[in-house]
């Protein structure tokens, strides 16, 4: 077969094949108003013609030039492009709101990328800082020294976890390195502009790390909240020292030098109310200070012999109260009443400590030594950094807080020791003439070391025997002390002023 | 069905679109039966189904409607109208892949039944049945459409060469097969 039968014979057949669609496709059309109608048509067609033979008219009367049959064409082709415009109109409307829509989409998701931002520096010896939203997702993590940044590298978090689940895998690691350990400090510095969001953080934070210390068995540690306004990422230790060497006029050098939790302390005494502390840490403060008080009681009850001195003193406070109850024999009572006689001295005392605070700033520092994790090596440092009067004055506060923590449960037990105390009180007296002062002192220093040990011991377990033993020993060693500073409350006395 | 006409030369004037887009029903007809089978015969021979093919060339000419404004004066307007019924088989295709239906499984039902002409129906039948897809698309755009082979070259993105190799090998396919059939 030739080619150009084949050729043939494809075009007849498929011609023949096809189906016939036009009605089809018309009615598609009329559908869709794809069509113009044809009279429209016409009268387009007609009004051309007049348009056409008007202008042809015009040229022949030379009015006018070649300028009104492009207008002419201009125009026929507009209302084309109209038609096609008006006839796709809803799809054009239809575009534009979707863009306007994708724009604003656009820009409210630039909008809320810029989020405001929360820092949260925690300050323990490493320095972390938390990057979070307002609803308390963690962002970021970065370290702010070479410790900080190990523990983050080492830590196992995630984007968008919560706040407190992040300080609570932080902590744990925190104390699984020992960078944490008991009588340290954690400075806690929110960065932000809302106050109201500061003091729920600062409670929740609080009570999550109060819970999660005493999970980890971690005791001892100050937990202390710093706010500052403002959403710029410093460090919040600097911060601190900065303001305190501003307000106190401290040295910086010092202040660098101090750990966590002298830094916190010294903030305290210097400007309270700047930090505020956890509710676990308040509690801890407020025994402290508790004990301090008794501590006071106890070195007044030194230069009198007990009994005598009990009595004395009722009588003292009988006479200043009005007509109360001169023969009032209750222990407990005499105690309280003791406490308010000897509220004078503390008040001086507390005023030594200012005084020392404030001699702070113009004394040079001693040498410094790196951040010791526990609280007994941390004192003897702030006690060079205070100076030595300072020193004098934080050794006694330490003992007051030591015998605080014990002192209920000396008035409770001093029933109890009295048969001990005459018998230690006889072999004390055989060899009252043999001690000298420079081995009361140190004596009393043991003693206070054991009376630290024994109060820690007996707030874990009370009913532990050789505890009670070692207690009781060591209450039998203050009565048998102040027997002591009683005979021999001159000597003493000249051994405190020479410490 | 339509008459059998003798010979047909496809030639569609440009300015065809022009007055489709004016509303000229008549250049509408004038397009319509220009390019009606052609377009048909090419459906046809991707959907290898009369009744899909209808479907589309309907499709084809309502998008021609609509489009009309959007020709532009480059090349063959039957390659752009070719284009236009290849784009939507294939989007028809992908619906149908959507709905777990498979093209290629679907049986062959060409419609040559009804056709009067034996010996036409026969070629047709041939060219289904020993062309490849794209061998027999080729011969249709050429000789059923009137496509030159570098229109064909350009439309479906083939080197001129491969285009005319293909065409002459099919057209050789069908002439052996009729050849040897006649002496029978």
């Amino acid at each position: 077969m030739n080619k150009n039968d084949l050729r043939n014979k494809m075009q007849s057949g498929f011609l023949e094949a096809a189906p016939d669609v036009y009605e089809a496709v018309l009615k598609a059309a009329e559908k869709n108003r794809l069509l113009v109608q044809d009279t429209e048509f016409q009268e387009k067609d007609e009004k051309n013609r007049l348009l056409t033979q008007d202008t042809q008219s015009w040229k022949a009367e030379g009015l006018i030039g070649g300028s009104i049959e492009k207008d002419t064409c201009k125009e026929q082709g507009a209302s084309s492009k109209g038609n096609v415009i008006w006839g796709n109109f809803s799809k054009y409307v239809l575009s534009a709101c979707a863009g306007f829509a994708l724009f604003f989409i656009c820009l409210f998701g630039m909008l809320g990328k810029n989020e405001e931002s929360i820092y949260v520096v925690m300050d323990i010896n490493p320095s972390i800082q938390i990057v979070m939203n307002e609803s308390c997702q963690v962002r970021a993590l970065q370290g702010l020294n070479q410790d900080g940044k190990n523990v983050v590298n080492k830590l196992e978090w995630k984007k968008k976890d919560s706040l407190f689940q992040t300080v609570d895998v932080l902590l744990e690691d925190v104390v699984k390195d020992s960078y944490l350990r008991e009588g340290n400090g954690i400075l806690v510095t929110v960065f932000t502009e809302d106050k109201a969001l500061y003091q729920d953080l600062e409670t929740s934070l609080a009570t999550k790390i109060d819970g999660k210390l005493e999970v980890l068995e971690v005791s001892h540690v100050t937990t202390a909240f710093q706010f500052v306004e403002g959403g710029s990422a410093q460090m919040g230790r600097k911060l601190l020292e900065a303001e305190l060497a501003e307000n106190t006029g401290a040295d910086k050098e010092k202040l660098q030098q101090m750990t966590v939790m002298e830094l916190i302390q010294y903030c305290q005494e210097a400007t309270p109310g700047k930090l505020e502390l956890s509710p676990l840490s308040q509690r801890q403060q407020q025994e402290v200070s508790g004990q301090i008080e008794d501590d006071k009681n106890s070195q007044k009850k030194g230069s009198v012999p007990q009994n005598t001195k009990k009595n004395s003193v009722d009588k003292e406070d009988t006479s200043v109260k009005n007509g109360a109850n001169k023969e009032d024999t209750n222990v407990g009572n005499d105690v309280n009443k003791e406490d308010t006689d000897v509220e004078d001295g503390a008040n001086k005392k507390e005023a030594d400590v200012k005084g020392a605070i404030d001699n702070i700033k113009d004394k040079k520092p001693s040498q410094p030594q790196p951040e010791s994790p526990s609280q007994p090596q941390e004192e003897p440092s702030l006690q060079e950094y205070i100076g030595s009067e300072q020193g004098v004055v934080t050794k006694d506060k330490e003992d007051k807080k030591e015998n605080k923590n014990k002192g209920n449960k000396d008035k409770n037990n001093k029933d109890k020791n009295n048969k001990n105390k005459d018998k230690n009180n006889k072999d004390k007296t055989n060899n009252k003439d043999n001690e000298n002062k420079d081995k009361n002192n140190k004596d009393n220093k043991n003693k206070d070391k054991n009376n630290k040990n024994n109060g820690n011991k007996d707030k874990n377990n009370k009913d532990n025997d050789n505890k009670n033993k070692n207690y009781k020993d060591s209450d039998n060693k203050i009565n048998n002390n102040r027997d002591n500073d009683n005979k021999a409350s001159n000597s003493s006395k000249n051994g405190r002023q020479s410490q | 069905m339509q008459e059998v006409a003798a010979k047909r030369k496809v030639y569609i004037d440009k300015t065809l679109f022009e007055r489709i887009c004016q509303g000229d029903q008549d250049a509408f007809r004038e397009l319509y039966e220009l390019s009606y089978s052609p377009l048909y015969a090419f459906l046809l021979s991707y959907t290898l189904n009369a009744e899909d093919a209808q479907d589309l060339l309907q499709d084809t000419f309502v998008q021609v409607l609509n489009n009309c404004h959007l020709y532009r004066e480059q090349g063959n307007p039957m390659a752009w109208m070719m284009t236009i019924a290849k784009n939507l088989f294939l989007m028809k295709c992908r619906k149908e892949r959507m709905q777990g239906i498979n093209y290629e499984d679907v049986e062959y039902q060409l419609g040559f039944d009804d056709m009067t002409n034996v010996e036409n129906r026969l070629v047709l039948e041939k060219m289904f049945e020993l062309l490849t897809l794209e061998d027999r698309n080729i011969i249709i755009m050429h000789d059923v459409s009137g496509l030159k082979h570098r229109e064909i070259a350009e439309m479906t993105g083939m080197p001129l060469g491969t285009v005319i190799t293909r065409y002459n090998r099919g057209i050789r396919k069908l002439q052996k097969e009729f050849a040897e059939r006649r002496p029978t």
